[in-house]
């Protein structure tokens, strides 16, 4: 469904990302793994067109995406919950969904995920007139993915949605991503906290300094010994 | 050392020597030469002095020429009228008209300054034009108003003005490479770390702006002094543009750019002077295609060294390595605070601590304490608070409620840098480096409460400013070789990789000799491995420096592997305080952030974020 | 003061209001959503006023009112596509570079049109026609109350509603919202940031237009350096009600206009003086402006 093929990635003259190439199956729940700085938010960014390629290729449902804008990647069913969930925090819950939804124009479809993404986290319902600024951490989670939901995507990319979440809470988004993708969405997950992402992942790939290093099945992935000392401690 | 410093001086004077004989006799012939050469003196003054303001401190006066307004009706004023008429008396008015635009320029810096960004530019730019209206209407009984001041004496020749212009460069050169130059420049990277660090920020800004302006007016008495004749219009934003275009255009941060620049747009000036409009166009585009083609200027931040330059042609010039060669001169190390801890008083401690922002309750009856040695952990949800108790325990923010004691003295309502310097620093949760600076000077920026040369010694390179320099630099590569560092002293700050900038903040830190030392979130990014490294270290950080630590972190690991006492957040409140098995095992803890499969209770796995 | 003299000036201070009030939204909307002091906004002022001089001397023969108005839209359209390239030529290279940067090229694209414009019609000022009817409608004891004041006032304030409208109502208007608080997520949302942005531009730069016919019928004349002084007391009317504020921009207009008005009355030669003294005090007691928002930066 999303195949990226010797995508090189330039920030001036830091090479960021190398010949790193992947792809995505519909249904999978792909992670990509690493530390700091190697690379996984670039690809994500790359790919939903907010960082322009060198050299490679993006390719989403058989379209090369390349060189698409970033609003026409969206329509095409790719969403994208950045990094730090980013809502906009002068609006309320239900106009942050709106925003969500604002590349469509099916008013009674938009109703229905309004409906399908309020009975999905029910605290949003609650709260659907307060300013996102106020929410917590954990909801402002719920609210960015609930807003990435709105497009009605086929392929969900969701960077660090652990980050910064109490333990509590982590557990919780990773259940929450598994009930998307049991529900027929295809997600990209990049994360952090390697143990947990590759406890529901169907497939990883590792990547260090700009490279994809390795690759493979979660389960056996999990059990690499190189991945358990560098990622798992 | 001393010798090769000694030869440096000498060839730069000799250099400057060679120029000015040269340039004199082009002026002897001819009038003109000799005007055109008066109009570089002083633009060049007019833009090294905006640099230091605009480049250095990185704010945008648009009010410039408002200054040398002041300056050349303050010495324009004084000869004509009040001083004999002597040229004698030219270098007192030059400086009376210094002294007097530094006054203006701290009437309005104090106000303006307080501010971010671009407001210094709208309040500056309406300085400019107010100064007008007041030198004509309020002064006119002085400044002879709207019909112009005329009978000026012609005091401003060549030389003098040379010998003037050198000396302000030379000047601003010498603060921009001092101690007090690093503090202006780390307060354009950024101003909060800066803050943070012990830099006075709000005093920096109104100095180096006073100081801007002290050789605008100074500049604007060589003007009047030349021409004859003042009219407040020829002092109009227009001015104040064509001296930003030669800053830009030579470099923000280069006084070798202002220098040629100065120079090259004033020839510029005077080639074109019959076609203003055209002229003022091609000024206009310019600055458009500059800022967006290269935004850098010509010269970047790049400066010239005759020395560099003849070295790559006399070998015997080229010297050792500057750091090494210094390490034996004699040197005076920053100081390094000793602290006083009354008997069973804990180092920090806060009481009823709360803060509110608007209507929203940020923090509430925060009560922490610190005994001597301590690490202790601050946890919970994000969003709890606990950031803005760090800001509030480094005055970041002002609490409204409850107070804080260091050492049983209260420090409610002290500034982020008195703060640093009574003895608590910290890091940041989003790396704030001075990016642009190398890694020597991020650290050498956080001694600045531990020196004590001022500005006059760095003015004059006395011995005490010397010896001051080396021992910055001495201690910073000492602390960073505690951490593995030394090879990367010269290394820009933002090259480093993100497990670097994050220790080098941790240095920085240490930097200003603190007693309480407050990490914020300090494994965030980091893989198992390097989270390890890092444990180890913030031990031997407490045992080496004998510091309080106080750390929030998200990895469960690092928090109960290396806190004696850990303190749960949540909702701005103190939920739970306790040893790491005690905070374990306490259900409201658990409900709240824990969780009850959480790896910590089992050992399996690792809850990294 | 006589009351009816009180009344007439105040009248006046609503007009110059209306006029500071419509330039100022176009400074406060570009700076809310790109962050950017557009200094070259108030340069559109003039630009719009020499478009209408130049339709109804040059183009059209006898100022009918069909001309009138054609020659009022030319300058609208001229406006809005002039501020549409200059934000795609000089600030769209910017958008990712230090702030001091995108300034300075912002006093550069100013300074660039004004020296057009004196290029083009020279730097002396021309009688601008009377394009809005000005007649007496009434009078106050023996001061009259003209027509101008009143359309101005009329024109502005409906301008406005519609504007606050359009930006609260609307899903272009909640585009422009949430470009302004966070570009790369409204990316993602499938906004096109720089329609958006154009589109903030395009209406700054129609309501300046539209205050130009006004200013410059107020004032009589038009000149390539007129500009500048409106732009900039907008400027501070924008930074008075708070930056990046719809309402505070309104706000400030009116305040800034009805001081300006009755300094005028009192002592001329210091209202400049008193204008920057009173930004000056407000920058210093309530550096977020009146209805502003302060920003804290996240530590």
């Amino acid at each position: 469904m999303l195949k990226v093929e010797g995508l090189n990635v330039y920030y001036g003259a830091i090479h960021a990302l190398h010949d790193v190439s992947f792809e995505v199956k519909k249904g999978e729940i792909v992670t990509l793994i690493g530390a700091n700085g190697a690379g996984k938010t670039t690809i994500l960014h790359t790919v939903s067109g907010l960082v322009r390629a060198k050299s490679g290729k993006v390719s989403f449902l058989d379209k090369d995406i390349t060189t698409t804008e970033a609003h026409n990647i969206l329509k095409m069913g790719l969403a994208h919950v950045p990094e730090g969930r980013r809502v906009f925090s002068q609006m309320s819950v239900q106009e942050n969904l709106m925003m969500g939804a604002y590349a469509r124009k099916d008013k009674a479809g938009i109703a229905e995920d309004m409906e399908m993404v309020y009975t999905r986290f029910p605290r949003l319902r609650e709260r659907y007139r307060q300013m996102a600024g106020t929410l917590s951490g954990g909801e402002q989670q719920m609210l960015a993915t609930g807003r990435a939901l709105m497009s009605r995507p086929s392929l969900l990319m969701m960077d660090e949605p652990s980050m910064g979440l109490s333990p509590i809470l982590v557990s919780e988004v990773f259940e929450i991503i598994k009930a998307i993708n049991a529900s027929g969405t295809t997600v990209l997950l990049v994360e952090q906290n390697a143990a947990m992402a590759l406890s529901i992942a169907t497939r990883a790939y590792v990547l260090e300094t700009g490279r994809i290093t390795k690759e493979g099945s979660a389960d056996a992935l999990m059990h690499d010994d190189d991945v358990r000392r560098a990622y798992l401690g | 050392m001393v010798k090769r410093k000694g030869l440096s001086s000498l060839i730069n004077f000799i250099g400057i020597l060679v120029l000015f004989l040269v340039m004199r006799s082009a002026a002897a012939n001819s009038v003109s030469m000799n005007t055109l050469f008066i109009q570089i003196g002083y633009s060049i003054i007019m833009a090294a002095s905006l640099n230091l303001a605009c480049g250095y401190l990185g704010e945008l006066p648009l009010g410039h020429a408002g200054f040398m307004s002041v300056g050349a009706y303050t010495a324009a004023v004084l000869t004509t009228k009040f001083l004999p008429q002597t040229s004698a008396v030219y270098p007192l008015a030059l400086v009376c008209g210094g002294l007097m635009a530094a006054f203006f320029a701290f009437l309005i810096g104090v106000p303006a300054l307080r501010l971010k960004g671009d407001y210094l530019a709208i309040v500056t730019l309406g300085f400019g034009e107010i100064i007008r209206v007041l030198i004509n209407t309020v002064f006119s009984p002085l400044t002879d108003g709207g019909k112009g001041l005329f009978g000026i004496p012609t005091y401003a020749t060549f030389t003098d003005t040379f010998i003037v212009t050198v000396l302000c460069v030379a000047a601003l050169y010498m603060i921009v490479r001092s101690r007090h130059g690093r503090a202006t420049i780390a307060i354009r990277e950024n101003d909060i770390a800066a803050e943070s660090s012990g830099v006075n920020v709000a005093n920096y800004k109104i100095r180096m702006f006073v100081i801007s302006a002290f050789f605008a007016g100074i500049a604007g008495g060589i003007y009047a002094h030349q021409l004859g004749v003042l009219t407040a219009a020829k002092f109009d934003f227009n001015r104040s543009i064509d001296y930003l275009v030669m800053v830009v255009f030579g470099g923000m941060g280069s006084l070798t750019g202002s220098i040629f620049a100065g120079s090259a747009l004033t020839i510029v000036q005077y080639l074109m002077a019959s076609l203003v409009e055209y002229r003022q166009l091609a000024y206009a585009l310019l600055l458009i295609v500059m800022m967006i083609f290269r935004p850098k200027g010509i010269f970047g931040r790049w400066e010239f060294s005759l020395t560099r330059l003849l070295a790559r042609f006399i070998p015997a010039l080229r010297g050792e390595p500057k750091n090494i060669d210094r390490l034996n001169a004699e040197a005076v190390r920053p100081d390094i605070p000793v602290y006083e801890v009354p008997a069973d008083t804990p180092v920090l401690r806060t009481s009823h601590l709360g803060i509110r922002f608007g209507g929203l309750q940020a923090a509430d009856n925060v009560e922490l304490s610190l005994s001597e040695g301590e690490i202790v952990g601050l946890i919970g949800p994000n969003g709890a608070g606990k950031t803005t108790v760090f800001n509030m325990l480094t005055g970041v923010y002002q609490p409204t409620d409850g107070d804080i004691r260091f050492l049983g003295r209260s420090i409610v309502g002290m500034k982020p840098c008195e703060i640093a310097a009574v003895g608590i620093t910290r890091t940041f949760q989003n790396i704030r480096l001075f990016k642009s600076m190398t890694v020597l000077e991020n650290i050498e920026v956080a001694f600045q409460t531990r020196m004590h040369d001022n500005l006059a010694d760095a003015l004059l390179r006395t011995k005490r400013f010397r010896r001051a320099e080396r021992g910055a630099r001495q201690r910073a590569l000492e602390i960073l070789s505690v951490f593995g560092m030394q090879d990367m002293a010269d290394q820009r700050a933002d090259s480093l990789p993100y497990g670097m900038q994050r220790r080098l903040e941790i240095c920085r830190a240490l930097a200003a000799g603190p007693k309480v030392l407050l990490l914020d979130e300090p494994a965030a990014g980091m893989n198992p491995t390097e989270t390890h490294e890092l444990m180890e270290t913030i031990r031997v950080i407490r045992d080496r420096f004998g510091v309080t630590i106080l750390l929030i972190e998200h990895d469960m690991k690092l928090v109960m592997g290396i806190c004696e006492r850990i303190y749960v957040l949540n909702y701005g409140s103190v939920i739970a305080e306790g040893t790491p098995d005690e905070i374990r095992n306490n259900p409201e803890v658990i409900t709240a952030y824990l969780g009850k499969n959480n790896p910590v209770n089992e050992g399996v796995g690792g809850a990294t974020c | 003061m006589k009351p009816a003299t009180f009344l007439i000036t105040f009248i006046n201070g609503l007009q110059l209001g209306s006029v500071y009030a419509l330039i100022a939204l176009g400074y406060t909307m570009v700076y809310g959503i790109v962050k950017l002091i557009n200094f070259a906004h108030g340069d559109i002022l003039m630009v719009g006023s020499y478009v209408v001089l130049f339709m109804l001397t040059t183009v059209f023969a006898a100022q009918t009112l069909l001309a009138k108005i054609i020659a009022v839209a030319a300058a609208i359209i001229f406006c809005v596509v002039l501020g549409i390239v200059i934000d795609r030529v000089a600030y769209t290279p910017l958008r990712s570079a230090p702030r001091i940067s995108a300034l300075i090229t912002a006093i550069g694209v100013s300074l660039a049109l004004q020296i057009i414009a004196q290029l083009i019609f020279g730097s002396e000022q021309i009688k601008f026609p009377a394009v809005i009817i000005n007649e007496t409608i009434f009078k106050i004891g023996k001061k009259p109350v003209k027509s101008l004041p009143i359309i101005t006032c009329i024109v502005s304030v409906v301008l406005m509603l519609l504007l606050n409208l359009f930006v609260n109502k609307t899903k272009p208007g909640r585009a422009m919202r949430a470009v302004s608080e966070d570009m790369g997520a409204a990316k993602l949302m499938g906004i096109n940031v720089n329609n958006t942005i154009s589109l903030t531009f395009a209406i700054g730069c129609s309501l300046a237009a539209v205050g130009s016919v006004f200013y410059a019928q107020k004032v009589g004349y038009v000149k390539p350096l007129m500009g500048s002084l409106p732009g900039i007391k907008a400027f501070i009317a924008a930074v008075f009600g708070g930056i990046g504020s719809i309402p505070g921009a309104v706000l400030g207009g009116f305040v800034i206009g009805m001081l300006e008005t009755f300094v005028n009355y009192f002592a001329s030669e210091y209202v400049d003086a008193v204008v920057y003294g009173l930004l000056i005090v407000v920058l210093l007691v309530r550096p977020a402006g009146i209805l502003g928002k302060p920003m804290r930066e996240k530590v």
